[in-house]
């Protein structure tokens, strides 16, 4: 044999004995750590003391429970089509009003920007990378939760690119008591318990970029923080609201003011940390 | 949003020399809005975009300052208010923030709290060098709650208004 054949040989064997250090059989592209948090709103300006929180309409109220059941918290990707891209300010056909992450379509939904392009796109619904299932958020305690992946095998992501973290929030619970703030012309006399007990079909985005191949670290860590609670109720009317059984107000009992609280719920303030 | 990226790097060619690299980038992402611009250019221009074009809300003023008085927010909007001679409109505000608001038309605007207290501006315009749509800019702290907003009087028969919450993110 030849020196160059030789050589060349050698270095085919070289090439493989390193590509074979390059990969490591069945490991994921990213294997992810969700941890997410739920907390009530107490933001200075609300305090009206004595636990009392003031909400945009000049009424207060004191939450005594605030619980949002999440059916889970999704990582997606993007539909890679290309299309589907809109100006937010120049809604599309069908929208009339597009802000803060969300557009009001003509039929009476509220959706977020990443599935409107999708719509726009041709329809194709944008791919779910990894769902994890969540139960319910007790703000008024503070929850704090490192969400485990269903039928084991951890939470890892498929080669690719997760552009989107969605919260889907399927149910809600709000109790305590309600009080006018305006002295001059009070609207409710005195202080009344209310109670709002509904299901929700609302998702909470936020955009994000996680890359899952073998270019990148593959153990990433996701940080979620959810703030709500005496925002979601700015723009009820407590003295119209119907009385239910035990005596205590029901601002949420009709299509308008759902929707009035579905709109503030997507408002919520959602933020993600990512490291890896 | 602060994003905190730590890359590890094998190269499997330096497998003999076993190189790492790590990276700590921080990102702290930038307002919206012009980046050259001052917060008030750029909350002039985000007037001037939606008194040229909208999307149009139109309205009527309510004749008293109470839950009659149609809502505006600042929502990117251009609300047409019909007015006679003098109108209310109301804003719920859900923090403490400057309240700016834009008017295509000569007018008097008077905010008041619900309790009928008068909220003192902290700046007034007739004019902005961002454009000649805006004939009428007021900026006026205010707290967690409803401000009512009197046009007029001796208002004309529609005024266009825009408003904004300085500090806040202009994009959409």
């Amino acid at each position: 044999m030849s020196r160059a054949r030789r050589m060349a040989a050698v270095a085919a064997v070289a090439a493989v004995a390193l590509s074979a250090c390059t990969f490591s059989d069945g490991e994921p592209f990213a294997s992810v750590d969700v941890v997410l948090a739920a907390q009530l709103d107490r933001a200075a300006g609300r305090d009206a003391g004595d636990g009392w929180q003031r909400l945009a309409s000049d009424y207060q109220v004191r939450l005594e429970a605030a619980v949002l059941t999440v059916g889970s918290v999704d990582l997606v990707g993007s539909t890679g089509q290309g299309g589907g891209a809109f100006d937010p300010a120049s809604p599309p056909p069908g929208y009339s009003l597009c802000h803060n992450g969300h557009c009001h379509a003509d039929d009476g939904r509220l959706v977020s920007y990443a599935d409107v392009a999708a719509e726009l796109a041709g329809g194709d619904a944008a791919p779910v990378l990894l769902s994890i299932p969540v139960g319910a958020l007790d703000l008024v305690a503070g929850a704090e939760r490192t969400l485990p992946c269903a039928e084991g095998g951890g939470c890892t992501l498929p080669l690719g690119r997760a552009t989107v973290v969605r919260v889907r929030a399927t149910h809600l619970v709000l109790t305590g008591q309600v009080r006018d703030g305006r002295t001059a012309a009070p609207r409710l006399g005195g202080e009344h318990a209310f109670t709002i007990d509904i299901p929700v079909a609302v998702d909470l985005t936020a955009t994000t970029d996680i890359a899952a191949d073998r270019s990148h670290a593959p153990d990433v860590a996701i940080d979620l923080a959810l703030i709500g609670g005496a925002p979601w109720l700015d723009a009820l009317d407590f003295a119209a609201a119907p009385v239910a059984e035990g005596g205590a107000l029901t601002p949420v009992s009709d299509p308008e003011s759902l929707t009035l609280l579905t709109t503030a719920l997507l408002e919520s303030e959602l933020s993600v940390v990512v490291t890896r | 949003m602060t994003t905190i990226s730590m890359t590890f790097v094998s190269l499997p060619r330096l497998a003999l020399l076993a190189t790492f690299t790590l990276a700590v980038s921080v990102f702290v992402p930038a307002c919206g809005g012009d980046d050259d611009a001052t917060p008030e250019e750029s909350i002039d221009v985000e007037g001037c975009e939606h008194l040229q074009e909208g999307p149009a809300a139109p309205i009527t003023a309510g004749a008293v300052a109470d839950e009659t008085a149609p809502l505006v927010a600042a929502d990117h909007r251009r609300y047409d208010i019909a007015v006679t001679d003098t109108g209310f409109v109301r804003f719920a505000a859900d923090e403490a923030t400057d309240l700016v608001v834009f008017i295509d038309a000569p007018a008097t605007l008077t905010f008041t709290g619900a309790d009928g207290t008068v909220l003192p501006p902290e700046e007034t315009a007739t004019s902005s060098p961002e454009c000649t749509d805006i004939k009428g800019k007021v900026t006026v702290p205010v707290g967690v709650g409803t401000v009512f907003i009197a046009i007029g009087p001796g208002a004309p028969a529609e005024v266009s208004m825009v408003v904004e919450e300085a500090g806040h993110d202009h994009e959409h």
